[in-house]
């Protein structure tokens, strides 16, 4: 298959980027969107430019280490990462615009890879869980309704790839954000520090820059991880509850 | 007797300011301001199809003068009304302002995934209901209306003959349909947004919440619709002029 990419350069976070035209002849339909852009670079390679940078790790779509937008949309068009895209999901002779996430508060490191440590530092603001160290317990001895082990797990499946903040026209990070707060707010094991972790999380959120929420959950329609949007629903009330205890805590 | 001296730490920010100046607390501002202005907008199609009451629209006469009646509780809801109206408004700016910061670089392509044509217009379709409040203001409640010096048989001002006769020119008729679309849009979205913003749409909830926001906003939309539609199609009849009382007179039988 052949393909007409048009590829974001950057050469440093500071300098000006632009498209550069590639012209990918002879493409196997069974590459992965990641093994076309291997491909497209060891004929660089070989031809003297600097290959294209870009973020990989497992391949397999579960570590979220991708970061391509592809044609407008982070981890390109259907559910899933970029790795699991197929070049068969395209037409022969499509031209394919590949940039990095667009989000102020992920900046472009060079190329197509974006620095996401912004997502680390909320992480890290929402604090560790109290559990207690010795002989691991036995596995019954917290009981979890299955109802909300499974909702939990919804919020746990996210890869922290940064998509829906790329996605959102606002550059909010609130679907990860709550995604965070839901699934250790959920369980017993996070429930003891759930006020603190939600106040402290959502105002790291705010420090580093990420937008607001208006509703227009295109972060949950390209998540690969598929963590429904209603989770931040429950990040606004569960923030909006921490607050008002928070105040009153205060007061007393 | 020695003093100890007990560190107190970092001096905490107070929790109320800490809650409304962050992201979901502005959320909340205007989730609450928009919650209030829907029920605004409900109470006003109520009073608007009280038109619908009597041969004559007597109905909204008798609407109008009690809501007239208490000229100190009307200026009270009116400044209140207003000063949502500016929370809203000036709420939506700090957060719009925000999210262009917090989004530096447009993508070349543009794609959407999922969002609705009402949610990308959400500033735009809010700017021109807003125009459309004013002129509407002025038009109706600010005298400016050509036919705002009727009376009807009871010496009530006749709002009904204001409205329709106001309907018959289709520049007014035509600019509140168009509003009424832009506001249609707007409150599609805004329905369900009052309750994603206050957490009360779950995950079972989620979809159903959608689609009952966007059920109600047009209904409310029809049922404004109506009464221009109404009006011109000759539904909605005024007082024939030759029953109808000179101003001067009833004007001094009110007194």
């Amino acid at each position: 298959m052949n393909f007409d990419l048009k590829i974001w350069r950057q050469a440093e976070g500071k300098t000006k980027g632009n498209f550069q035209t590639v012209d990918a002849r002879d493409i196997p339909s069974e590459a992965s969107f990641l093994e076309m852009l291997d491909i497209v670079n060891d004929r660089m390679s070989e031809s003297g430019e600097v290959p294209v940078a870009f973020d990989h790790d497992c391949r397999e779509g579960i570590c979220g280490s991708c970061s391509l937008t592809i044609n407008g949309i982070p981890q390109g068009p259907g559910r899933g990462t970029a790795c699991q895209l197929y070049m068969r999901k395209f037409r022969d002779g499509d031209t394919i615009y590949i940039e990095p996430f667009r989000v102020g508060a992920f900046p472009v490191v060079k190329d197509l890879v974006v620095n996401r440590s912004a997502f680390d530092r909320v992480i890290a603001a929402g604090g560790f869980i109290s559990e207690r160290c010795g002989n691991a317990q036995d596995a019954n001895d917290t009981p979890i309704p299955k109802t909300v082990v499974d909702y939990a797990m919804d919020a746990a499946a996210c890869i922290g790839c940064g998509a829906c903040a790329a996605a959102c026209p606002n550059g909010s990070a609130m679907l990860f954000v709550s995604a965070k707060i839901g699934h250790l707010g959920l369980l017993p094991q996070g429930k003891p520090e759930a006020n603190r972790r939600v106040r402290g999380m959502v105002a790291k959120m705010d420090a580093e820059g990420f937008g607001n929420c208006s509703n227009f959950y295109e972060c949950a329609a390209v998540c690969p991880a598929g963590v429904p949007a209603a989770f931040i629903a429950k990040m606004n009330r569960d923030y909006a509850l921490a607050s008002v205890r928070n105040a009153v805590e205060a007061t007393a | 007797m020695s003093v100890v001296s007990v560190s107190k730490g970092p001096r905490q920010p107070n929790p109320l300011l800490a809650f409304l100046v962050s992201s979901i607390g502005k959320k909340w501002i205007v989730g609450i301001s928009g919650g209030l202005l829907i029920f605004f907008v409900l109470a006003h199609l109520a009073g608007n199809l009280t038109i619908y009451i009597g041969p004559f629209g007597e109905g909204i006469n008798a609407y109008a003068q009690a809501l007239h009646a208490n000229p100190v509780l009307l200026w009270i809801a009116r400044g209140g009304l207003l000063l949502v109206f500016a929370v809203h408004i000036g709420t939506t700016m700090s957060l719009i302002i925000a999210n262009r910061r917090a989004r530096p670089q447009r993508y070349a392509v543009k794609a959407r995934v999922q969002s609705t044509l009402a949610v990308r217009t959400m500033a735009l379709s809010g700017l021109v209901v807003l125009s459309f409040l004013i002129f509407h203001v002025l038009q109706f409640a600010g005298g400016l209306s050509p036919h705002a010096d009727l009376y009807d048989l009871q010496g009530r001002h006749d709002v009904a003959a204001m409205i329709i006769l106001s309907f018959h020119n289709p520049l007014v008729s035509g600019f509140y349909l168009v509003s009424l679309v832009l506001l249609g849009m707007h409150l599609s979205h805004g329905i369900s947004s009052v309750f994603q913003t206050f957490g009360l749409s779950g995950r079972k909830s989620f979809g159903l919440i959608k689609q009952g926001g966007l059920l109600l906003a047009w209904a409310l939309i029809i049922g404004f619709a109506s009464i221009p539609v109404a009006s011109v199609t000759g539904f909605l009849k005024i007082l024939p002029a030759d029953r109808r009382v000179a101003p001067e007179l009833s004007a001094s039988s009110q007194l």
